[in-house]
């Protein structure tokens, strides 16, 4: 469960404080698939960032499974984003000297609870689950941008984390390929009962959450749930 | 998981790598060929002036050593000193050659000579029976014979040689023919002048420069009485056999000497080793090898710079991989080590080649050398060496440069990569 309290983030741009979030806050349930929603400069993305110990606040508090993680050190934020966050990205962010598997298993090498051939096996199980298999030794240019996307979800899900938050995952595939990740996205949620937190403005991603908490100008402004936006 | 991601993010940009490697190839391959030539150097300048001008030590009458620059002719080792020397010597086994050196003028006219005129040399008045076993000057004679050899047309009836063997520049300049006549003049025993009539019977080209270009030989006996010497000489040349053990026997029989009765006589007798004579030219063989280390540091700054810059676009290029890598939880440690890791493959790339390279022209090097042949005649650049000068295979500093070259690649991506995983990781992706 992710709780959010009346969280504000100002950052300094060209001199000037920029609040771009100005007390936030929402309550996101395991299992949940949801999207914080908003124009540009709305403070999604940031309260994404926020919600995955990738910023630091500047007041409030954020609650992962009942641990305060907005006060934790940088060290200790790693070790949360290794063992609770999993992330997907709009450009996939993959290594590309690494093939699919390698890419995959880099989320699983850190935690060092793994022999080689284990994390293999998981890797190899991950990607067969995305649609994958047989492309495990490919590297990303051997791969098409929907089937990159499908490596980045394996490697978001492969170490079971609580929560998996992905900033505008589709915004660089066609629609159909969208489509496809998406569904494919609902259907892990649905068998790992895991909580995925967009964060978008793309009507497509919209249509396929539960719950949308929209944001503009760093306040909600409203928190819908069942596809009632 | 490190080693592999470094070995191949190592081979994402060929022809980058290839061209940071190249250069850490290059600058290694150069400081092996500099420090082949001047360790080479180094060793044929010991080793010629062991062979033909200081011998291995040299015993030399009280208050000489400090005058030796200026050939003096007051300080002798007596008649009577010599013979307790000679007992004390072959009672140590030791070999030796006693020697009369001093400047000389040399005197040409115009009856054998295309033109008259005169230069300086070094008269040394050998001992010709026991001077081939200290020096090898005998040995390389170019044309004619050595003194007291079977081909000497100068031997007196009483069995010496009143002729005289010069260095090969020397006989170029004065363009001397054996059988030419030439006046040597110097000073004799007390400083009167004396000059001597003599016959060139041999022209020495050898391996040590200063031989070649001022050396002049000629036989004690016939010199003792030319010049007064009353059976003294200015010094005992000493070898202690194989130059790789030389320096130990000197340092051994040093302890001896002094132990003995020479030392604690009113004059004592001195003992001073090829390296107390020439201090000068270790300090300059010393300053080279400082030269050599500066010219290692341009080339390691070269190579830093190099992988600096190699490492700097790699780490801008990857802002979001690094930025992936800290969201899955790596640490900066990781992410810099990664980046150094790649700095070091790259450097292990050059410095094998480098070395390789290096090897081979060191090679080359240390079997032919460089003929600098005529070029040495007119100057003197320090080092004891007439004409080819070889390399050397001086294998640890070769492997220092290697290992210099390969900490300093590592080392090189430390600043690049640590400026990029200080930064937050939110600042990261909105940056890229």
């Amino acid at each position: 469960m992710v709780v959010i309290k009346d969280v504000e983030k100002v950052y300094l741009s060209n001199s000037e404080n920029v609040h771009a979030l100005q007390g936030v806050s929402a309550k996101i349930s395991d299992g949940e698939f949801m999207a914080f929603a908003g124009p540009s400069g709305s403070g999604k993305t940031t309260l994404l960032n926020l919600v995955g110990c990738l910023d630091s606040l500047s007041k409030g508090s954020i609650f992962l499974d009942d641990e305060e993680i907005s006060s934790l050190s940088s060290p200790q934020k790693s070790l949360i984003r290794q063992k609770k966050i999993g992330f997907i990205f709009q450009s996939y962010n993959l290594i590309p000297v690494l093939t699919a598997r390698e890419n995959v298993e880099l989320a699983l090498d850190i935690l060092h609870t793994h022999t080689k051939k284990e994390m293999k096996d998981i890797s190899y199980a991950i990607l067969s689950e995305v649609g994958l298999a047989g492309l495990e030794e490919r590297k990303p240019n051997q791969l098409s941008g929907g089937q990159q996307q499908r490596v980045s979800i394996a490697r978001a899900l492969v170490k079971n984390p609580s929560v998996i938050l992905a900033d505008e995952p589709t915004a660089n595939l066609d629609s159909a390929n969208s489509e496809m990740i998406l569904q494919l996205m609902k259907e892990l949620n649905k068998k790992h009962n895991s909580t995925f937190i967009f964060s978008t403005h793309d009507q497509m991603v919209l249509s396929y959450v539960d719950r949308i908490i929209s944001l503009k100008d760093g306040l909600i402004v409203s928190d819908e749930t069942k596809r009632s936006v | 998981m490190i080693f592999s991601m470094a070995w191949k993010n190592m081979f994402r940009y060929k022809r980058r790598t290839l061209i940071t490697a190249s250069a850490i190839a290059l600058g290694i391959m150069f400081s092996i060929m500099m420090e082949g030539l001047l360790f080479g150097a180094d060793q044929d300048s010991k080793r010629n002036l062991i062979w033909y001008e200081t011998s291995a030590a040299k015993i030399f009458a009280s208050s000489y050593f400090e005058q030796k620059e200026t050939f003096p002719v007051e300080f002798f080792i007596d008649k009577n000193e010599r013979a307790a020397l000679d007992a004390f010597l072959n009672n140590k086994n030791i070999k030796f050659a006693p020697r009369f050196q001093t400047y000389c003028d040399i005197y040409f006219s115009e009856e054998y000579f295309e033109t008259a005129g005169s230069v300086s040399g070094i008269l040394s008045a050998v001992d010709t029976a026991k001077d081939s076993s200290v020096y090898k000057i005998s040995d390389e004679i170019e044309s004619g014979s050595w003194l007291a050899g079977s081909k000497d047309t100068s031997i007196d009836e009483s069995g010496v040689s009143t002729g005289a063997v010069i260095g090969s520049w020397l006989a170029k300049d004065m363009k001397a023919e054996l059988g030419y006549y030439i006046t040597v003049q110097c000073r004799g025993r007390g400083g009167f002048i004396q000059t001597m009539d003599v016959p060139i019977i041999g022209i020495i080209q050898s391996s040590n420069p200063i031989v070649n270009a001022g050396g002049v030989f000629m036989d004690l006996a016939f010199v003792d009485e030319m010049l007064e010497l009353e059976g003294g000489v200015t010094e005992y040349s000493l070898s202690f056999g194989d130059i790789s053990v030389s320096d130990k026997r000197y340092d051994n029989f040093r302890t001896e000497f002094k132990a003995g009765s020479f030392s604690s006589a009113d004059t004592p007798l001195e003992l001073y080793s090829w390296r107390d004579i020439e201090a000068d030219f270790l300090a300059l063989t010393k300053s080279d090898s400082a030269s050599s280390k500066v010219f290692l540091l341009f080339m390691l700054i070269i190579a830093a710079v190099g992988i600096s810059n190699t490492m700097l676009m790699a780490v801008m290029e990857r802002k979001s991989e690094i930025g992936m890598l800290k969201t899955l939880g790596y640490t900066n440690r990781f992410i810099r080590s990664l980046f150094m890791l790649e700095g070091f493959f790259i450097g292990i790339l050059g410095s094998i080649s480098g070395l390789l390279l290096g090897f081979a022209l060191n090679f080359f090097m240390v079997q032919y050398g460089i003929n600098f042949g005529s070029l040495l005649e007119g100057i003197d650049i320090g080092y004891r060496i007439s004409a080819v000068m070889r390399s050397g295979w001086n294998i640890p500093v070769f492997l220092l440069i290697a290992g210099g070259a390969l900490l300093v690649s590592a080392l090189s991506a430390f600043i690049p990569s640590g400026k990029m995983v200080r930064v937050e990781i939110a600042e990261i992706f909105r940056e890229v």
